[in-house]
């Protein structure tokens, strides 16, 4: 069952995020700005971690991810040395996605040129 | 005025080279690129070596200036391409009404020897530099025009020949408050409809004088909305057709060509092979804005240049 609300849920998404391109003059940059921060607003509430249970890599494939963990990461630095930790903790749970953004980013640019 | 009539200007020989989305059979005797690099590292390079190579077709003894622009940050494409040839240069900007407007300038300062006028663009660099990189994978609009691909040149001077440049209408800038960069063809729309309204009224001809009204890429919505303008003044356009919009017939994806190569292309490659027409009157339309002003929220300013042509037998 598992896959199944799996792929519901992350087609969803990007059906929405399509809508969403096509209908208005927002770019690609404008619809994972608004996921990301609809995904720490869901993590703020507290539905985000039920999704994930229910959903699995669907849910954690998915940019509003990225808002989910900034919002982790700050919360659990807030709790362990207060404001400063809001700061220090807010990418610490999500540097592996920044990281492997920045490294395939790269390698692409170097292996590929854009075409039409 | 803005508007003369000339004596002994004639256009003579021309080269021209397109893109590989442009190589669809509508073009005839124009030199096809492979990819959008044609052997150089960067698409900007791609982009001087078309100017080099179209230069190297045209300059003879005869070369005194070469008048052009093109879509680029400080028209560079054009700039590298001269560098160390030992020829005067005027780097001119009206975006795509660039090559009519080199047409007027040379028709001034026409002589015995020959004066290059020349525009290139190329769809990725002008992505680039209007709207979104093509990597960024921004999505189009039907509304949407495509700027071509190429790049094309020709000789102005007094020897006749069979094209005569017989007289010009500088245009306005009009602003009809359009912020929409996705719709290129609403923006310069009125420009091309207040240039030649002008130019009738200052020559005091009829629109059926021409034989054929070429703007140059309002595309398929901007021609229609052209045509509702002078319907609106009960104007026939049955002559009046728009050289973005024959570029691709067969792409129901695109709203059709743009880029200040797109007239020159369809006039000289498509328009004069046939040997149909014998009054022509050329409208460049061009769209003045730029990224920064449009992501301020400024609305787009337009102009047109007109420019009759004639055919000799």
């Amino acid at each position: 069952m598992i896959y199944l609300y799996s792929f519901l849920f992350a087609g969803l998404m990007c059906l929405i995020a399509q809508i969403i391109l096509d209908n208005t003059k927002l770019t690609p940059g404008h619809v994972t700005s608004i996921y990301t921060i609809i995904g720490s607003f869901l993590a703020y509430i507290g539905l985000y971690p039920k999704i994930i249970k229910t959903c699995g890599a669907g849910a954690t494939s998915i940019i509003i991810n990225f808002g989910a963990t900034l919002y982790d990461g700050a919360y659990s630095g807030l709790k362990e040395s207060g404001l400063i930790g809001v700061f220090t903790g807010m990418f610490s749970k999500s540097s592996a996605i920044i990281t492997a953004t920045i490294l395939f980013g790269v390698l692409m640019g170097l292996l590929l040129n854009p075409k039409n | 005025m803005a508007s003369r009539k000339l004596k002994n200007i004639y256009l003579h020989h021309h080269y021209a080279i397109a893109g590989l989305t442009e190589n669809n059979h509508v073009l005839k005797n124009v030199l096809y690129l492979k990819d959008y690099y044609c052997g150089m590292r960067s698409i900007e390079e791609c982009e001087i070596r078309m100017n080099e190579i179209v230069l190297n077709k045209l300059i003879s003894d005869h070369t005194k200036l070469v008048i052009g622009g093109n879509l680029d940050n400080q028209l560079t494409s054009l700039s590298y391409a001269l560098a160390n040839r030992n020829l005067g240069y005027l780097g001119i900007y009206t975006a795509c009404a660039t090559f009519v407007e080199g047409i007027i300038i040379g028709a001034n300062m026409a002589s015995n020897e020959d004066i290059i006028v020349i525009t290139s663009s190329h769809n990725l660099v002008s992505e680039r530099q209007f709207k979104y990189p093509i990597e960024y994978g921004s999505p189009v609009k039907l509304s949407a025009t495509f700027t071509t691909t190429g790049c094309v040149g020709a000789i102005l001077n007094k020897e006749p020949s069979k094209l005569k440049v017989e007289s010009y209408t500088i245009g306005n800038v009009i602003d009809y408050n359009i912020k929409d960069v996705s719709n290129m063809g609403a923006v310069m729309a009125p420009s091309a409809y207040e240039t030649i309204k002008k130019h009738l009224k200052e020559l005091k001809r009829d629109i059926s004088y021409y034989d054929l009204v070429l703007t140059g890429d309002l595309g398929k919505y901007g021609l229609n909305i052209l045509k509702d303008m002078f319907k609106e003044d009960n104007t026939n356009t049955d002559n009046l057709y728009d050289a973005g919009s024959m570029l691709y017939p067969n792409d129901q994806k695109k709203a059709g060509g743009s880029g200040p190569v797109c007239l020159p292309l369809i006039l000289f490659n498509k328009i004069l092979c046939k040997k149909k027409y014998r009054r022509i009157l050329i409208v460049g339309t061009g769209s003045l804005h730029s990224k920064v002003l449009v992501d301020q929220k400024h609305s787009i300013p337009s102009i047109s240049h007109a420019v009759s042509l004639e055919v000799l037998k």
